[in-house]
């Protein structure tokens, strides 16, 4: 079995945002005593920045979308966490992900979240 | 009623304001005028004449050389006019020599430097100060300098430190003003001289004078260059000192040269010649164009890590042995950030360094009180943010800066903000900031400031929606907090309100911020090099204790044993205890000038060699008490402009490259100054030996210019250009030059070389060959002598490792001169030798093996000291 992992998906990035909440440290602490590594699908950014582009997301959205991705971009160049190439849909790639190794996730995505919990992952409530 | 009415008509003006801004010069316009008028160059450094220093070349031995070899040309026309071509060659060498280090120095020192904000096409840009052309709007802010002459048109309690023209401190008024008013004024109030500084307030100028038709230029006119008058510069008068001290011994040995020949019956002509020749040989005149050659090169390398203004600066620097800076923006990456606050009465962590504005608020819920800051806090400031290459800077006071990137930590849309409240009014008193904001019908004074000052203007707290009356208990709840952050290094900064329409005497305290200026990455290591090169790193700051200790010990200039002072405490210590005091500690926290005053002149007097590395602040007294004044580069521009270097972008490792180019450039002087020496003495005992011995088989004038040429060539040449490969930072220049110990050296050297050619002018094979024997036996030593001055303390086997392309150079053209006198029939015939053979060749070279052996052991003597 693979390195466990901790991710999160796309909601609960601007979820963190609107929230004001450190997610990777949220993560962190949610996992203490765990040893895993936050690695997050590329789609993640590719579904922020057409949430950013879109012309139906109020200013708000766009705002949070983007703070959501900076931090995405910045914790990547300080090595905090891993970026996979992987294009949306995303669910699939959490479910093979979950299929592999262990996983810790924040998703809000109700269906998500019952199908990775019966594959033995950790949901992680902000 | 009439109040409100002001307080519209005060919103209506500040809005209109940019309405009434002044356009400027059009970018076409400033070109023309460029043109027209050059560029705003104030201060010059004057070249000396050509002439002057062509003749500066001519000392009283090659004067009297040349005389005698004009009157020996009457005899020997080839021979005398040889002896002028060879001298004349030194000379012209020496004086292009001169002229570069000139052109140097002139290229690398600027004493008028930075940068100005100014009105062009309608918009404000930042002009550098040699751009600026008569027409310009400059606006000028407290601690700038006027870079150019011009009218007030615009001022806002502008006081003018116009000290340089005898005038004291003077207030401004704009143009308009003066014309209205008929109040007698002593000077002409609405003008404004280059030069001066402006001590408080603000104001517009229309520029009217640049470059030379300034007051200043008028005035002051360009200044000559100082690195090369002996009498200003201590490494080239040591030169100067101990050149001279060869001259008296070297004229009366000439004289006695010259009775000698004279005596042997040589033609008096002759005579004069070769002991001429000899004095010129003898004494090492060419080492002060080596000097200033070496000096003006560590002034270029010094000027790209500083803004070079006193060029005396490549000299002093290098005997520091204490170097004082101040906390912030030397040591810190000058981009504070809030790490810590306390709000509800609650501890908030806030993550995120710099001008990151992706950090989050830990320890909280409830964000009710923190919008509420966080809005005030961005209304109440002017700080921005400006992308330059994908890099954020800031624009404005860096507190401000932390300020805002906390509110936008907090997602505040800061130009929302701003666009929704009007910032009315802003003033700032003893370093509290208090601004009037207003939206719509609500007006609010938000005040934030140093901790301390702000709860003596608070009665009430905020918290959780409630208004908290400050009693005892709360009082400690805060004072703690400041305790906390002062030990984790933070500032204590706090912010209160109040929501009236008038300014009230009591205010809400809102919240304590701790705001941490990171140190910058390198200054670890650099504190490191210093202390392992003996200089002592030392804080002397405004800041209070707690924060400076804890900034100290992070960086490395506290160690275990030292100890901290607040200044207050050396007010009431008596002198002698003051003094063992502060020579004891290397952290001075809240400080005032007249403490750093009285710090910096203790050290001084205890024979410490202080520089001093101002970087905040307007004034410069304390320069006063230092040997070297630096300032950083985003100092005010009082502060630049009367420190000796500008340190670029603000890099504290540079006073580390300051100070080893210095030390480098000593030992590279003194190393040439031995190198040198040693070659000129072996050829005057030579030339000893050769008028006593070889009775009527006297080394001619030529032959004793050649190697005198081959000597300047090799050492001379080589040396001005390379730099010693071996780091000087940890060595403390010598305060003696020259030393016993080289002077020793140096004679032991010139009488291997003279004992040896006397051996060898014994040997049958070299029978008839006095005069070639003599010239290949000095040739061969000069050699050696370069190569084993490669290295300082090394041995030869190691410092060959390192040798540069400018001695392989010298060696190659030293040989190029040798084959040319040896062996190219009409160049031999010219100066009297005859070539040599190999096995010749095989019997002189011996004298290289014992120079690098008396060269080793001194090297192992030194290294053992």
């Amino acid at each position: 079995m693979d390195e466990k992992i901790a991710t999160w998906d796309t909601n609960a990035a601007i979820y963190a945002v609107q929230k004001r909440l450190d997610i990777l440290s949220e993560i962190q602490e949610a996992l203490v005593g765990t040893k895993f590594t936050v690695t997050l699908p590329s789609g993640i950014k590719s579904e922020l920045e057409k949430i950013i582009r879109s012309e139906k997301s109020s200013i708000e959205e766009k705002n949070n979308a983007n703070i959501a991705l900076e931090m995405i971009k910045k914790w990547h160049r300080d090595g905090k966490l891993k970026i996979e190439k992987a294009e949306p849909p995303l669910d699939r790639w959490f479910i093979k992900k979950a299929k592999l190794s262990g996983m810790a996730i924040v998703t809000y995505d109700k269906k998500l979240r019952g199908r990775l919990k019966k594959l033995g992952a950790k949901i992680i409530m902000l | 009623m009439a109040e409100k009415n002001n307080e519209k008509k005060e919103i209506r003006n500040r809005i209109d304001e940019p309405k009434n801004l002044p356009i400027g010069l059009t970018g076409s316009e400033a070109e023309e005028r460029m043109k027209q008028y050059g560029k705003n160059v104030i201060y010059q450094y004057m070249k000396t004449s050509e002439f002057e220093l062509f003749a500066s070349q001519f000392s009283i031995p090659i004067v009297v050389l040349i005389l005698a070899a004009l009157f020996l040309a009457t005899v020997n026309l080839m021979q005398g006019l040889v002896v002028i071509l060879i001298i004349m060659i030194t000379i012209v060498t020496n004086w292009l020599r001169n002229r570069e280090s000139e052109e140097k120095i002139i290229r690398n020192m600027k004493e008028f430097y930075g940068q100005v904000k100014a009105y062009r096409d309608g918009k404000i840009v930042k002009l550098s100060i040699e751009e600026i052309v008569p027409g310009d709007m400059l606006i000028l802010e407290k601690g700038m300098l006027v870079p150019a002459d011009g009218i007030v048109i615009k001022a806002k309690e502008c006081k003018v430190d116009e000290n340089i023209f005898q005038r004291g401190i003077v207030e401004k008024v704009p143009e308009m003003e003066v014309e209205k008013t008929f109040k007698p004024y002593k000077s002409d109030p609405s003008s404004l001289y280059a030069g001066t500084f402006i001590k408080e307030g603000e104001c517009t100028m229309r520029v009217t004078g640049t470059g030379k038709s300034t007051k200043y230029y008028i005035s002051f006119g360009a200044k000559s260059i100082l690195s090369m008058d002996p009498r200003k510069n201590d490494s080239i008068s040591r030169v100067k000192k101990a050149t001279d001290s060869f001259g008296g011994v070297v004229y009366l040995a000439s004289v006695v040269i010259l009775l000698q020949l004279v005596a042997d019956g040589m033609p008096i002509f002759n005579a004069i010649v070769i002991a001429a020749a000899a004095a010129v040989a003898a004494i090492p005149d060419t080492i002060s164009s080596v000097a200033s050659y070496i000096y003006s090169s560590t002034i270029e390398r010094m000027s790209k890590f500083a803004v070079i203004r006193r060029d005396a600066i490549a000299d002093k620097i290098g005997r520091t042995s204490i170097l004082v800076t101040e906390m912030f923006r030397s040591l810190t990456r000058n981009e504070p950030t809030v790490r810590n606050l306390w709000i509800d009465r609650k501890e908030i962590t806030v993550t995120g360094d710099g001008w990151d504005v992706l950090g989050v608020f830990k320890g909280t819920k409830n964000y009710a009180s923190i919008d509420m800051m966080t809005e005030m806090v961005a209304a109440a400031t002017e700080a921005t943010f400006v992308y330059n290459n994908d890099t954020m800077y800031l624009e404005g006071d860096p507190i401000e800066g932390a300020l805002v990137t906390m509110a936008m930590k907090n997602r505040i849309p800061i130009n929302n903000i701003r666009g929704e409240w009007i910032l009315v009014e802003k003033r700032y008193e003893n370093g509290i900031t208090i601004s009037k904001i207003r939206k719509k019908n609500r007006i609010a004074y938000v005040m934030f400031g140093p901790s301390e000052q702000i709860k003596e203007k608070c009665k009430s707290l905020y918290s959780n929606g409630k208004f908290l009356k400050i009693d005892e208990k709360i009082n400690l709840e805060i004072e703690m907090q400041e305790v906390k952050m002062a030990a984790n290094g933070q500032k204590t900064y706090a912010i209160a309100f109040a929501w009236k329409r008038n300014e009230p005497k009591y205010f809400t305290f809102l919240a304590l911020a701790g705001i941490y200026d990171p140190p910058k990455p390198e200054v670890k290591r650099a504190i490191s090099e210093l202390k392992n090169a003996g200089i002592k790193p030392i804080i002397i700051t405004s800041a209070k204790s707690g924060e400076a200790v804890s900034f100290a010990k992070e960086i490395g200039i506290m160690g275990e044993t030292d100890k901290a002072v607040i200044c207050e405490e050396l007010k009431y210590l008596r002198p002698e205890e003051r003094t063992k005091r502060i020579l004891g500690s290397t952290v001075f926290s809240e400080s005032t000038g007249e403490y750093e005053a009285m710090i910096l002149d203790v050290f001084k007097k205890e024979g410490h060699h202080v520089t001093y590395m101002e970087s905040i602040g307007t004034d410069y007294a304390p320069f006063m008490y230092t040997n070297v004044s630096l300032a950083v580069e985003s100092a005010p521009d009082i502060i630049k402009n009367n420190s000796d270097a500008i340190i670029r972008n603000d890099r504290y490792e540079s006073t580390i490259d300051l100070i080893e180019e210095s030390r480098d450039m000593r030992r590279n002087i003194e190393r040439s100054f031995y190198a040198l020496s040693a070659s000129d003495m072996s050829i005057f005992f030579i030339i000893m030996i050769s008028a006593i011995l070889f009775t009527g088989d006297m080394m001619t004038a030529t032959q004793i210019l050649l190697i005198n040429l081959i000597a300047d060539v090799a050492i001379a040449t080589n040396f001005s250009r390379e730099k010693l490969y071996e780091k000087s930072l940890g060595t403390k220049t010598s305060k003696r030059f020259p030393e016993t110990g080289e002077y020793v050296a140096m004679l032991m050297i010139a009488l291997s070389v003279s004992v040896y050619f006397g051996v060898l002018t014994l040997l049958p094979i070299f029978d008839g060959y006095n005069k070639t024997v003599a010239i290949a036996t000095l040739s061969v030593a000069i050699l050696a002598i370069m190569v084993n001055s490669i290295s300082i303390k090394d041995n030869l086997l190691e410092s060959l490792r390192h040798v540069s392309a400018d001695t392989i150079l010298a060696i190659c053209l030293t040989f190029a001169i040798l084959f040319a006198a040896f062996y190219l029939p009409f160049v031999s015939s010219l100066f009297e030798l005859k070539p040599l053979s190999l096995m010749q060749w095989l019997y002189i070279a011996p004298v290289a093996i014992i120079i690098t052996l008396v060269s080793e052991i001194k090297k192992i003597l030194l290294r053992k000291k």
